[in-house]
Parts: structure tokens; sequence; C-alpha cells
């Protein structure tokens, strides 16, 4: 079983990706944090096997919060969604250990992302940083 | 001498013998020898002429001779004319005595000797033309004292006038004086006090006649004496008219403004012989000019701290504005922008799940329609404030707004940044300084032509420094100068931005393009050290 867990402070977003993931068999969503404190708290004590983080959340933004996980657990991968990818945020998110950058609606690159960041790869396309 | 005039001699005798005796006698004097038969003939001669000497004998039929005497005596005209008797008889003492009684001056008795007659009648006759000679001398002489006495009375006359009007003159003179305001003074030429009016005195309270001299100066205030006095001697020496102001003490205790000003009186030889001058109270009108000044300074100070204040209202504004956008762009995309998001994930979902054909074109349809409303909003939220700028800095933010100029203008953009890995600033700063450049790379866009645009972003020593440089036409140097009524609400805006957070906006024509450079020292731009982004607004 892939464990995931979610972070965006929109619920009705969390909502559509939770049942996105879930479609996948062995995926499952083990936890969908409001805040990016509460995605940290709950990842120290149960490590999942992928994080999704929205990049604009109030108290700690994506970035920061996968800045606290490079710290606290590296090896678990994050992928960072957003309304607005764009080629600086891309390059922001890899410097601090992000693998992958999607756009919020693009629910076919979210699953690609999902993948190929289980993989252990990396997924920084360019069609979404085009478009901007 | 003139040459002696002939004078009369009378010679009278009722005898022409004896006449013509005489006449040969006397023929040697040289004189008009006149001869009467008779008193009576005598007479009329005399009457008709002017006789010097009368030669008579003393007893004729028809009249004694000293009865003739007398009656030649009695007229005005004769008194002086000399009567001569010739007489035999009455030749005593008593008969002369008689004789000068009757008037004769001399006598001669027969026989007559000739030298005697001669000399005698000369004697007469000289003294005669002498007499007639003073006589008109002194006609003369009086009329010439007439003339010069009236000469003289009428210069007299004429320097009585002038005497009068120059007493007129002087009262005139001392009438002005003594009424003017001023107070009126002369010098010597070595610069001493010579005169001085009664102003002065009244002014002064000193003792009338005192302060002569270089006296003066012990009225003048402590603080002016030197320079005045020196300027002074200057003028003395140079032959320049004098002006200076000084305060004199007057007899109340207090100074007063005066102006002084003295001009030189020279001789024919250009030697000056007197200074005059006056001195005019000015102190009511300095201290009004000093008022005024004073007024002026303090009006200018309120101007000062209004447009002060007008500033800092400005940039609140602009902050204002700021946040404003800021919180559009955030309602924007954390409502819309999430809804819309989540609504193409739905819509895509619910058709890939079960994708039909019928449905396709309205699912391609709808889905189109929800990506553009997307755009939109992305594009709307990051104009009004980048997201990026925020959560990931102003290095990061300027990145992404210059590649979208690049593509929008298709203008040659650099963007330059050292270190590089940028140090985060305060956030109103990263959004002052964002703003400054959107705003120069705007003009750059819309007014400069410009086909290459480098941006740089440096932080080193001491100091940020951000500087825009295209290659376009460049600006007007009234803009360049940045004086305030030549520029854009927008170049003035940075300009304000920039003062407010202690940097400096310098704009310059570098021909080609312009360069927009933002100097921020690097203590004031720092974050604080807590460093945690709290982006709420």
């Amino acid at each position: 079983m892939v464990r995931i867990v979610l972070a965006d402070d929109n619920p009705a977003a969390r909502n559509y990706l939770r049942s996105l993931l879930e479609q996948q068999p062995t995926w499952k969503v083990c936890y969908q944090a409001p805040t990016g404190r509460e995605a940290l708290q709950w990842i120290s004590e149960h490590p999942p096997d992928v994080v999704l983080l929205d990049f604009q959340m109030p108290d700690l933004n994506g970035l920061e919060v996968a800045r606290q996980m490079a710290l606290l657990s590296p090896e678990i991968p994050i992928l960072m969604i957003t309304i607005h990818p764009s080629k600086q945020l891309g390059e922001e998110a890899r410097k601090t250990g992000i693998r992958g950058l999607c756009a919020k609606w693009d629910v076919g690159s979210i699953v690609e992302a999902v993948e190929a960041l289980l993989r252990r790869g990396t997924y920084f396309p360019e069609a979404s940083a085009a478009r901007q | 001498m003139v040459t002696d005039t002939k004078v009369n001699i009378l010679m009278v005798d009722d005898q022409p013998a004896k006449l013509l005796s005489y006449e040969v006698m006397l023929a040697e004097l040289g004189e008009n020898l006149i001869k009467a038969t008779s008193a009576k003939k005598a007479l009329e001669i005399l009457l008709k002429t002017d006789v010097a000497v009368v030669l008579m004998d003393v007893s004729m039929p028809e009249l004694d001779g000293f009865e003739l005497a007398n009656m030649i005596r009695q007229h005005p005209r004769f008194q002086r004319t000399a009567i001569i008797f010739i007489s035999a008889v009455h030749l005593t003492d008593l008969d002369r005595l008689k004789g000068y009684e009757h008037g004769a001056v001399d006598y001669i008795s027969v026989p007559v000797i000739q030298e005697l007659l001669r000399a005698k009648v000369r004697v007469f006759a000289e003294l005669h033309r002498k007499t007639t000679q003073l006589e008109a001398l002194n006609r003369d002489l009086e009329r010439r004292v007439l003339e010069r006495t009236e000469e003289l009375g009428t210069k007299a006359d004429l320097l009585l006038q002038l005497n009068a009007e120059l007493i007129s003159k002087n009262q005139e003179l001392d009438a002005i004086i003594h009424t003017a305001p001023d107070i009126i003074f002369s010098r010597m030429p070595d610069g001493s006090r010579d005169y001085i009016s009664d102003r002065f005195y009244d002014y002064t309270g000193a003792a009338p006649g005192s302060a002569t001299g270089f006296g003066w100066l012990d009225y003048v205030h402590q603080e002016d004496k030197d320079q005045a006095m020196l300027h002074w001697l200057r003028c003395v020496e140079s032959g320049a008219n004098y002006e200076a102001e000084y305060r004199i003490l007057s007899a109340e205790g207090t100074y007063r403004w005066f102006r002084a000003r003295a001009l030189p009186i020279r001789d024919d030889a250009g030697k000056i012989i007197k200074w005059y001058g006056t001195c005019c109270d000015i102190h009511d009108s300095k201290v009004l000019e000093q008022s005024i000044r004073d007024s002026a300074a303090q009006l200018e100070k309120m101007v000062d701290t209004r447009t002060d204040e007008l500033r800092r209202l400005s940039v609140r504004l602009m902050t204002m504005q700021d946040q404003e956008r800021r919180r559009i762009a955030r309602d924007l995309h954390d409502g819309l922008g999430q809804e819309l998001a989540v609504a193409k994930m739905v819509l895509d979902k619910m058709f890939l799940q079960k994708p039909s054909q019928p449905q396709e074109e309205t699912w391609v349809q709808a889905s189109a329609i929800i990506d553009r409303a997307i755009q939109e909003v992305r594009t709307m939220s990051h104009l009004l404030h980048p997201p990026l700028l925020d959560e990931v800095g102003l290095q990061s933010a300027l990145g992404w707004y210059v590649e979208g100029l690049a593509k929008r203008s298709g203008i040659e953009t650099l963007l330059e940044v050292r270190p590089t890995d940028f140090p985060r600033l305060a956030p109103d700063i990263e959004t002052a300084v964002f703003r400054i450049v959107q705003e120069a790379l705007t003009n750059v866009y819309r007014h400069s032509g410009a086909k290459k645009v480098c941006i740089t972003l440096t932080q080193k020593d001491e100091q940020i420094v951000v500087a825009v440089l295209d290659d376009g036409k460049g600006i007007d140097d009234r803009i360049a100068e940045l004086r305030p009524e030549s520029v854009g609400v927008g170049i003035g805006g940075m300009k304000q931005r920039a003062r407010e957070f202690g940097g400096e906006l310098r704009l310059t024509n570098r021909e080609p393009g312009t360069l927009v450079e933002l100097l921020v020292p690097t203590r004031l731009a720092l974050r604080e050290p807590n460093g945690v982004l709290n982006s709420c607004v």
C-alpha cells in the first residue's frame, strides 16, 4: 500500500485530490492536513511514502514544509501542487528537495507525478512551466 | 601842467596915453591886455569878460576909482578880481587903508616903474590863472567824487541785497538742518567730525557741542564700531563715496540702526576739502526686513513640513495600494482560483472515469472554458501581487516577471543576481523594489523602443543595488534630473518609495538608453532575524 499525506488548506481541493489519488488501487490517503504544521506533525509520527503539498498555505507554505522535511525525513519524496506553476517556482522547489511540481487542475499529471516520485524519479514538466 | 592860458588884464584910465604906456609896459607878460577909458566901459567889459587883474587909475572924472572898486567888489563874480590902483596922489597909509577897504589889492604909485608894474601884475595874473585852474580841477574832482560816490552807492546797495539773500539762504539752511529727520554732519579731510546737526544731540542726549572729532564713535554699538571706523577711514583715503550701516545709542539707552552716507567736496585741484553727509534712521525698516526674512524662513519650513507630510501620505497610499492588491490577489486565487481548479478536476475526473463519445465535445469545451478562467485568474493575481514575491522572494519574483516581459514584448532580457542566492529582504522593501523594477520595465516596454534590457540585482559591501539598463532612446533630461514638476506619477512614485525606506533612486541617460538605479543600504534592507515569513496581510 502506498501511503500518502495531503496538505492543502482548501477542503474541496483536498477532497477531490483524495478521490483522484484513491482511484489508484494501492494508493491510500492516510492523512489530510489543512496546514503545513499539522502535516509535519503527522509525518514525524507516521512517515508516509509520498507527500503532496499545496504551495500556498496559511502558516508555512509548501517550500517551508519541504525544507523542514529535508532536515527530518529527507527520504520521503514530496510533490508540490499549485495553481501557479512556473519555472522559478520549480527551481525553488528543487532547491528545497521537492521532487515534483504540478498544476493543481491537471489531474493527469498529478497521477503521473506521484508515480514518478514513487519510482524515485522527479516530475518537473516544461509544459506546466510554460503556462504562465 | 597844461600850457598856461592867457588871462585878461583890464586897464582903466581916462587918458589913452597912459593906457598905451601901460600896454607897452605889460606887453612882455604875454597876457591879454584890454583897455578901457572910463569906469563905465570898464564895467561893461567886466561883465562880459573874465578879468584877472584890473589896473585902475584912482582919479578919473566920471567915477572915483574907489567907487568903482566898491562896485566891482560888490559883485559876487568879481570878489576875487585883483584891483591895482595906480595913483599919483593919495599915497599915505591911511589912504592905502581906505583903498584896501574899498577893495584894492595893491597900489602902484606914479611914476610907474615898469618892472614893478610888471611884477605886480604878473603875480596877480598868475594867481588868477592858478586860481582858475584850481577851480577847474576842483570841479573835476568834485565831479569824479560824485561819480565815485554814486558807484559806491550802487555797490553798497548790491552788497546789502546780497547780504540779505545770504541771510535768508542761511535761514533756509538752518531750517532744513533743523527740520530734517536725518542727522546732518560734516567732516574734515582727516576724517574727524566737524559739524553735527541738532538731531544727533536730540537723539543721543549728548551735550550740545560734544562728540566732535572722533568722539561720535562712543555712541556706536560695540559690534559695529570697528567695521564702521575702518570703512570710513578707507573712504577718506580713497575719496570714494561713503555708505555704512551701524547702530547708535539713544538717550533712552536703546540702539537703533542708522545708515550714514557722505560725499566729498573737492577744490579746483581735486583735493578733498570737506565731507558732507547724512545719517538716516533705518531701524524700523531694518527690523521689518528682518521680520520679513524670519517669516519667509518660517513659511519655507512650513512648506517643507507640508511637503514631507504629503510625501509620506503618498507613500502610505502606495503601501496601502500594495496591501490592497495583495489582498485581492490572494482572494482571487485562494477563493476563485481554487474553486476553478477543483471544478476542472471534478470535470476531468468525471469524464475520464466514464468517457463517452457524445459527451466528449461538451467536456472538451467545458474543460477549455475552465482552463481559460483559471489562466485569467492566475494572470490577474500575478499582476496584482505575484505569490512568488511573498512566498519565495524578490529574486524568484523578478525572474518570473522578467521572463513574462520578454515573452510579451519580444525585448531581449537578461537578469543577473549576485550573489546567486540572494538574501531575503524585509517584506515591504521586497515589495517596493519589485514595484520599482516593474515600473521601470513598464517604462522600457512602453516608451523606450529598446531591443534589450538588462536587470541586475547585487549585494556588495554595504549596499544593495538594483539596476535596469536598456538600449532604447533614453529619457528627457528634465526627467533625468527628477525635478518634481516634470516627472509622471510613475517615476515620482518610485523616487518617493525609495526615499521612504532609506534608499536612493537615480535616473541617468546613458546614450544609448537609460539606467535606473536603486540603492539601498544593506543594514536597512535585510529581513528581521526571526526569519519566518508571516505572509498574512
